[in-house]
Parts: C-alpha cells; sequence; structure tokens
C-alpha cells in the first residue's frame, strides 16, 4: 500500500455508489464477454473431438505409419541415405513432404552425396495392396555397374486413394 | 498410452520440483508449475547436446540434480544466516485451503473437458513435420544430430527453431521406450494444460491472498439483499464468494482458452506452449501481486515462451524486460528508495539479476546453434514496403482482437472506480498488463511486416497461431478486474468498522511483497 496516504489500506465505510454501479458493470462485462467466448470454445471443442476429426486423423496417421514402414523395409538403422528430391531429383513438393514428415525424424541423412547408400523417395502407382493410399516408398541404390537398381518398400498398405485429407495447418 | 503420459508428465514433475517449491512454496500451483519448470530443464537438455553431445536423458537428470542440489546448499545456508520468524497468524486457514481447493477443482474440471479432443488422435501438419520430427533427432548420436542441423540435405526450414517442445517429446521416448507420435503429442499437450492451469491459476491464488487477509469469522452484513446477505443468513462466509468468484473465472477463462488454441492444443504444435507460458508470465508477473517469489514465477514462464518458438523469444524478451521493470518502477516511485518502509535502493539489484539470468537461458539456444553452425538460424528479412506491410500485417491481427474490446471496456471502468479495490488486492496497476498485451501485438506486426515473403499467404498460414498470446491475454486482464470488482462487492457488505483489513493484511503474509508499483 502507498504509504504516501493515496490510498487506505483498510475499508473506511460503505460501499461507494459509484464503486457499487462499476463492480456490478464490471462482472456483467466480464460475465457476458467470458460466456460468449467459451460458448464459442465449446463448438470449437466439440469440433475438434467429434467423430469426423477422429476418422480424418486416423486416416492421416495410417498413411504417414504406412510410408514410414515401407521406408524401415529398405533403409537398415544407421544406413545413410538422402531424399532424391534434394539431391537433384525433380521435385514433387507433396511427395518430398509426406516423405520428409514419414522419415525425416529417424532415417540417418548422409552428409554428401558420395556418402549416401541410396536416395529415398515416395512415387505415385495405381492403388491397391502394397502401397499407402497409391503411393510406394522407393530407394534407389546403384550396382557395381553403375546402373540404378530401384527398390520398392514394403509391409504396410493403406486403403485409399491420393493424400489424406490435410491437417489443420 | 495413458500410463506412458502420465510416467511422462510425472518424470517432468519430479525434475522440476525442487525449483518450483523454492519458488511458489507449498502451495497446489506447485504441480502444474512443476511440470513446467521440468520442461525447461528438457529444453536446456537438449540445448547441452546439441552444443556439447552425451544423452538427452543423462543431461536431463544431470540438470535437475544440480539445481536441486544448489537449491538445497542455499536452503541450508539461509536457514542458517537468518533466525526463523514465527508463520504468520491467518483468520481462517480452513477457508483459504477451501478457497484453493475450488478454485484448483474448477480449473482442473475444465481442463479436463479441453483435453477430451485427445480422443480425436490428430498430430498436427507441423507437429510432424518440425516439432516432433525433432524430437527424433534429439535421440540421435551426436554427429547425426549435427548433421540434421546443418546439412542442406535436410529440408527443413525451421531446424533452428527453440527446443522445448521438440525435447518434452524426446524425452516421453526417452523415459518409456515408446517411439510414437501420438505419446510426444499427448506429452506435449500435458505441458501445454500445465501452463493454462499455471497462468489461470493466479485468479485463485489472489482470492486466496484476499481471504487471508479478509475479516471471515462471525462477519455482519449490513446490506440488506446482496449476495453476502444471502451467505450471511446461510453461515457462509462473505469472503468465501470471492473465492466462488475467481474459480467461476478460472474455470470460464481455461474453456475460453481452449477455443483460442484448439486444434493445436492437443495436436502437437508449439504455439499455445509458448502464448500460455507468456500469458502466465504477464499475470504473475505484471498483473498479480508484485511478490520475488512471484516475479521468479513469471520469470521461469517467460524463459519457457522463450524456449519454445521463435516468436516466443520476442515476447518473452519483452516480458521480461517490464516484469523486471515493475518493482524497479515501484522503487523509484517511492522516492528514490527512501519513502518506503524496508526498501531500499539495491533492493533493485535482484530483479535486475534474476532478469538477466532469464534472458541468459532464453538466449542459451540462439547461441547453441550458431556455435554449431545450424541452418536457419535466422529468417530473411524484409524491409521492402515496410509501412504498407506493417499497416498489412497489423490488420491481419484485427480478427483475434475481440477480447481486447471486453477487456478494454472492463479496465475503462475499473480505471474510472475500482482502483482502490485493486490497490487493496494488491494486484498491478493495469497498465503493466497492457502494456505486456500492446508489446505482443506491435511484435506481432513487425515479425508479419519484416519475414521473408509475402504478408498475406504467411497472415492466412500462420496468423491464427502466432496471434494466441494477444488473443488470450485480454481475458486475463478481464478476469483480475472480474475479481477486483467482486472484492468490491464483499467489501461493501461487510461490517462498518471491523478492525480487519480487507485485501492482503500489510504485514501479514507479506514478507515477500515487494511494495506498491502505482
Amino acid at each position: 500500500m502507498p504509504p504516501n496516504g493515496r490510498s487506505n489500506p483498510t475499508r473506511s465505510g460503505p460501499l461507494q455508489r459509484r464503486t457499487l454501479l462499476a463492480a456490478v458493470a464490471i462482472v456483467a462485462v466480464a460475465a457476458t464477454g467470458l460466456g460468449w467466448e467459451s460458448a464459442h470454445a465449446a463448438k470449437v471443442v466439440k469440433r475438434q473431438g467429434d467423430a469426423q476429426t477422429g476418422q480424418a486423423a486416423a486416416e492421416d496417421n495410417a498413411f504417414y505409419r504406412c510410408l514410414a514402414v515401407q521406408a524401415h523395409s529398405l533403409v537398415a538403422p544407421g544406413e545413410p541415405v538422402l531424399d532424391a528430391s534434394l539431391a537433384g531429383a525433380p521435385l514433387n513438393l507433396a511427395e518430398y513432404i509426406a516423405l520428409f514428415k514419414a522419415t525425416g525424424g529417424w532415417v540417418t541423412v548422409a552428409s554428401s552425396r558420395a556418402d549416401a547408400v541410396g536416395l529415398l523417395d515416395v512415387k505415385q502407382v495405381a492403388p491397391g495392396p502394397g502401397t499407402c493410399r497409391g503411393f510406394v516408398v522407393i530407394l534407389e541404390t546403384r550396382d557395381h555397374d553403375g546402373h540404378a537398381v530401384i527398390r520398392r518398400g514394403r509391409g504396410a498398405s493403406v486403403g485409399g486413394t491420393g493424400f489424406p485429407p490435410p491437417t489443420p495447418l | 498410452m495413458v500410463a506412458s503420459s502420465l510416467l511422462v508428465l510425472l518424470v517432468l514433475a519430479v525434475a522440476g520440483m525442487a525449483p518450483a517449491l523454492a519458488m511458489v512454496g507449498r502451495s497446489w500451483v506447485v504441480a502444474p508449475f512443476s511440470v513446467l519448470v521440468g520442461s525447461i530443464i528438457a529444453a536446456s537438455s537438449a540445448t547441452a547436446v546439441v552444443l556439447l553431445g552425451g544423452g538427452l536423458l543423462e543431461w536431463f537428470w544431470s540438470l535437475a540434480a544440480a539445481l536441486a542440489a544448489a537449491l538445497a546448499v542455499a536452503r541450508y545456508a539461509r536457514s542458517g544466516a537468518r533466525p526463523t520468524r514465527p508463520p504468520a497468524s491467518v483468520p481462517d486457514r480452513r477457508l483459504i485451503w477451501m478457497v484453493g481447493i475450488i478454485g484448483a477443482l474448477a480449473i482442473i474440471s475444465a481442463t479436463a473437458w479441453g483435453l477430451m479432443d485427445l480422443r480425436s488422435a490428430t498430430t498436427g501438419f507441423d507437429a510432424r513435420a518440425v516439432w516432433i520430427l525433432r524430437s527424433g533427432w534429439l535421440l540421435e548420436p551426436h554427429h547425426e544430430l549435427l548433421v540434421n542441423l546443418r546439412s542442406r540435405y535436410v529440408g527443413l526450414g525451421q531446424t533452428a527453431y527453440p527446443p522445448l517442445v521438440s525435447a518434452v517429446g524426446a524425452l516421453a521416448w526417452g523415459v518409456t521406450g515408446q517411439h510414437s507420435e501420438r505419446l510426444a503429442t499427448v506429452a506435449i499437450a500435458l505441458v501445454n494444460s500445465c501452463a493454462l492451469i499455471m497462468a489461470t491459476s493466479v485468479f485463485v491464488v489472489t482470492a486466496q491472498r484476499w481471504v487471508a487477509g479478509a475479516p471471515v469469522t462471525e462477519e455482519v452484513v449490513t446490506v440488506r439483499g446482496t449476495p453476502a446477505g444471502w451467505l450471511q443468513r446461510n453461515r457462509v462466509a462473505p469472503s468465501g464468494l470471492l473465492g466462488v468468484a475467481a474459480a467461476l473465472v478460472a474455470g470460464l477463462v481455461v474453456v475460453t482458452a481452449f477455443g483460442v488454441t484448439e486444434p493445436f492444443m492437443t495436436n502437437g504444435y508449439a504455439d499455445p506452449a509458448w502464448s500460455l507460458a507468456a500469458v502466465g508470465a504477464l499475470t504473475w508477473g505484471l498483473q498479480a501481486e508484485s511478490r520475488p517469489s512471484w516475479r521468479m514465477v513469471a520469470l521461469a514462464l517467460a524463459v519457457m515462451a522463450g524456449m519454445t518458438k521463435d516468436e516466443g523469444v520476442f515476447n518473452a524478451i519483452a516480458l521480461v524486460v517490464l516484469i523486471v521493470a515493475r518493482p524497479l518502477a515501484g522503487i523509484w516511485w517511492n522516492g528514490s528508495g527512501q519513502a518506503g518502509p524496508g526498501r531500499r535502493l539495491h533492493d533493485g539489484v535482484r530483479p535486475l539479476v534474476e532478469g538477466a539470468v532469464a534472458l541468459a537461458l532464453i538466449a542459451a539456444w540462439p547461441v547453441a546453434i550458431r556455435i554449431v553452425h545450424a541452418r536457419g538460424q535466422s529468417a530473411p528479412l524484409t524491409f521492402v514496403d515496410l509501412w504498407s506491410r506493417t499497416i498489412q500485417s497489423a490488420q491481419g491481427l484485427e480478427p483475434y482482437l475481440h477480447g481486447l474490446v471486453w477487456a478494454a471496456g472492463a479496465s475503462l471502468i475499473g480505471w474510472l472506480a475500482l482502483r482502490p479495490v485493486r490497490r487493496r488486492l494488491r494486484l498491478a496497476n493495469d497498465a503493466w498488463g497492457w502494456t505486456g498485451t500492446v508489446a505482443g501485438c506491435v511484435i506481432f506486426t513487425l515479425l508479419f511486416a519484416t519475414g521473408g515473403g509475402a504478408v498475406g499467404p504467411h497472415l492466412l498460414s500462420a496468423g491464427h497461431r502466432v496471434s494466441e498470446f494477444v488473443d488470450l491475454a485480454p481475458w486475463w486482464i478481464l478476469g483480475m478486474w472480474a475479481i477486483a470488482a467482486v472484492a468490491a462487492l464483499v467489501e461493501g457488505s461487510l461490517e462498518r468498522g471491523s478492525t480487519s483489513t480487507c485485501g492482503v493484511p500489510v504485514g501479514q503474509n507479506g514478507r515477500d511483497h515487494d511494495g506498491p508499483d502505482d
């Protein structure tokens, strides 16, 4: 409490009319504002927890899990590889992002092209068994003669076509 | 999954318990706060891993143990140097506890309601592409981590973003052995929730402080027809009304915060973590009673915001400056440290040192990634068409400012009529909270105005997330005025001429008080 007497630390009298009105007005403003916003929030939270959002999330998770399993079938732990798009192959941004999201957290990135055992990529193929919604992970390596050898990822598949519904950005 | 998530929460809480206890003492808020301090330790561990190598878990436990040991030594040294004071007497400890329990239940119930969204196993775009992805890097051997941070073959623009959220994910995996995106997402959501609980707890703690100084036994109600009159007739202490009001305000603010932050609150994004930590820093450091221990809480929350995301760094720096400036302004206001009882000019040294430590912690990560030559250390800045870009950025903030209108209305009314009540509650001058919020608006505008690329698409893709802090802060300003308003109503209903003081008693429970700042 300021010691210069600008305010009194003890309550000194009955509630002034002005204070009462101001207090009631602020309580009304707070109740209305927070109540209004809470009602809006309830809708947001309900939408995020509904079955449709859950279904979209399940499809999204299944797609990236499928890509990760296929990539694991091609690349052994600690084996340095490069993303084909970043190593000079034509860039398909959506496919690149999908591969990065599925493998970027665990794959060992080669420090140079020469150190890489192969180039990892995602390609769109006809949907069906052995594909992740019509995408497959491939690893391009070179044989002793310098010819390209392409291996296709295995071990997982997800039905459907195309990328899963976009998640909130 | 539930057991693993709770284990992660427990690990964070155990690691952060000693510093949290040192800052807030034996209070119910130590539970969420210790989790947040644990997440700061995790982020510091990630910084050490990047700079020096070694395992994240080893660094995490080593830092936690070193902090706990240092605090124990400091406590032992202090206990020998100072005579122990008898505990301050309080009118009714049961009522204080009851206010705390009701408030905590309201906050936790509202938070649990929001967390029901975890039923949808959503992993956000950036969560998968940036935040949780980097959790994997933090568990890799040091040379591989450095390749990921440096290599142009890693196509991630946010490589060098602050580490807290990723560190929490990595810790979750390291502790449980389960490397699942879901676990990391849930762990991040739980840390977000602790930040939200911590930020809203200030309403309840303020009510508890008020009750500690209010006449709570055998009050005589003189204003007929008031809620307090009903309470008196029903033999309920009128001052308990403030506790109920605080619980209601806190619960509504939690729900509102979920509305602002969802779906990012529960899908692994970093924006809610820094925004809610920044709001906590604002509310504990710039709105609540000015106490050194609470200032430490505010600075810790600012550090958390600064360790979470680039936008958080700038806001955290602004908040640290304001949090340190508040006690200094109080000293200056009282006349060169002479006027206030027990106030000395060198009291200002302590906040300055604390602020410097906070800024050093925030700076640790940016310095570390510069030392290891990580990519993406700084985004390209644009100064072409700066004025039009600034206008466009400021306009981009407009959809997220409706809370400001409500808060401004309450602040205006309160400023005209309730400032004495606010002082009796020992709350900060409202201008401090507003300055922190306006600083957030300015930082938002400048970040978008000077950031590379077109402003419009940038606002479209990130504006709704980056604005969370300035979207949230006004609701806390409004909430604090609501507490002051209810306190005024309750005060007015108490008997005239009572010998007890309303509000936090001077010299009682006030050992830790910084003094006035307005």
